[in-house]
């Protein structure tokens, strides 16, 4: 049986229950692996610096994503599960592909390109996942002011802004594999493959992006998943 | 991300800092709004603080420069990192975009206009140091002025030191990063050591945010 993934819990209020195989760990052991509280830069950039390999943002919900966090430490990765408020205020690309390139003693080369496939996966995922936000509107400045207010306006709401975004980063058959979840209504990633970006638009450039950045990218469930493999990242 | 706006008054070059991605809607559609102030002519975006755009901030740019050309502006991004010009470049917008391509018939600022040549003084012998001079604009378009320079590499001794003072530079692009780190490597393999003296401003933040300055030896004056 799998050693149990310790959880210390940063901050004060109700705690959710957690998966078995996994503990609260009121004093931080050297066995404790995940952060659980309020998010800000400095709690999570602590969550990715050893022995940490993560941080889940206090949110309120029933914290059914402790297993899939617990999944990947077992794993040897790294995982944040945030609020959609969260990954949209703090640049937790930047962050994470930090914590990467320590933990996985990834090149200056890999940790950029990594940062950059999981920039265009998580804002996927906060704009058009989670806030059901379509590209659409980004075509001329008043459609982009309304784009805004749309933005805005989901941001303040509880249910849309408290949706999580899930980024791992993990070893997996050699290869270096990020991926990022979110909990919108998924979208046609068939559709997407076949149609690039065309020369003058104004959106579209993600998907190419990711591609041309990563070896290899896999949507899953219906589009809340984007899985992003890198291959030879990992030093030998 | 930080955009202010400078120029001569009338509204027409901005400076970008930080990154442009898809949190920066707000801030970049309030800078838009600015265009209409602007009369027709030259546009610049300086890009020099910015170290990272996302898929979103390009269409952004895009954006930018159809509505800058429905105003009779002419938009040039300039001062663009190597690794944001790399990405402009793969989508093909470096020459839509006319990325750190000098302005034709008029700079916004008369900072610009003035700086638009590369000035190599002689080189002036202190001792063990060779110290040359330089002032106005490091860019593709201007680098030719340096070669002799490089050139001139071949003319010292191992264990000389040639100091280049950038006091007088104004500005450098990409290209002219480039051309600094090849005399670099080209003194180093000739046992020459090499000194950057006296950058200031926007110069200065380049060779900060090019990393440059982790490269070769500069000296700041007080």
């Amino acid at each position: 049986m799998a050693a149990a993934v310790h959880v210390l819990d940063t901050g004060t209020g109700e705690r959710p229950g957690l998966p078995a195989g996994m503990t609260w760990d009121d004093d931080g052991g050297c066995d404790t692996r995940l952060l659980f509280g309020a998010a800000d830069a400095l709690a999570i950039a602590r969550g990715l610096t050893a022995p940490y390999q993560g941080f889940i943002e206090r949110c309120g919900d029933d914290g059914s994503g402790f297993a899939r966090a617990a999944a990947v430490v077992r794993a040897g990765g790294l995982v944040l599960s945030l609020t959609t408020r969260t990954a949209y205020r703090l640049d937790v690309t930047r962050l994470i592909a930090d914590g990467a390139r320590r933990r996985f003693h990834l090149s200056e080369a890999v940790a950029g390109r990594l940062e950059q496939a999981l920039g265009e996966a998580v804002a996927n995922a906060v704009v058009h996942g989670n806030l059901g936000l379509s590209s659409e509107f980004r075509q001329s400045v008043n459609g982009l002011a309304r784009f805004g207010q749309l933005l805005s306006e989901r941001l303040d709401d509880p249910v849309l802004c408290g949706r999580r975004v899930e980024i791992a980063v993990q070893p997996g058959h050699g290869a270096l594999v990020a991926t990022v979840t979110d909990q919108g209504a998924g979208f046609d990633a068939a559709h997407l493959a076949q149609h690039g970006a065309a020369a003058g638009g104004k959106c579209g450039r993600g998907f190419v992006l990711m591609k041309s950045v990563a070896d290899r990218v896999a949507f899953e469930d219906g589009g809340r998943r984007v899985r992003l493999s890198f291959a030879g990242a990992l030093a030998p | 991300m930080g955009i202010t706006i400078s120029g001569d008054g009338s509204l027409r070059s901005f400076n970008f800092s930080g990154s442009l991605t898809f949190r920066d809607n707000a801030a970049f559609t309030a800078a838009l709004a600015e265009l209409d102030k602007a009369a027709p002519g030259p546009l610049t975006f300086d890009f020099s603080g910015v170290d990272y755009v996302d898929s979103f901030g390009i269409g952004l740019l895009v954006l930018a420069n159809d509505e800058a050309a429905k105003r009779g502006l002419t938009l040039h991004v300039l001062n663009v990192q190597p690794a944001v010009e790399k990405l402009l470049g793969h989508f093909g917008l470096v020459e839509d975009l006319r990325v750190n391509r000098p302005m034709v018939g008029g700079a916004p600022s008369a900072q610009h206009h003035a700086l638009e040549a590369l000035t190599v003084s002689p080189p002036r012998v202190e001792g063990r140091r060779v110290v040359v001079a330089l002032s106005g604009q490091f860019t593709l378009g201007t680098q030719s002025a340096f070669l002799p320079v490089v050139e001139g590499l071949t003319a010292l001794t191992r264990g000389q030191t040639c100091v280049l003072e950038l006091g007088g530079l104004d500005f450098i692009d990409s290209s002219g990063v480039s051309m600094l780190l090849s005399f670099h490597d080209q003194a180093t393999r000739a046992g020459i050591a090499t000194m950057l003296d006296g950058p200031c401003g926007r110069v200065k933040e380049m060779l900060r945010l090019s990393a440059l300055d982790t490269v070769m030896f500069v000296t700041e004056r007080g």
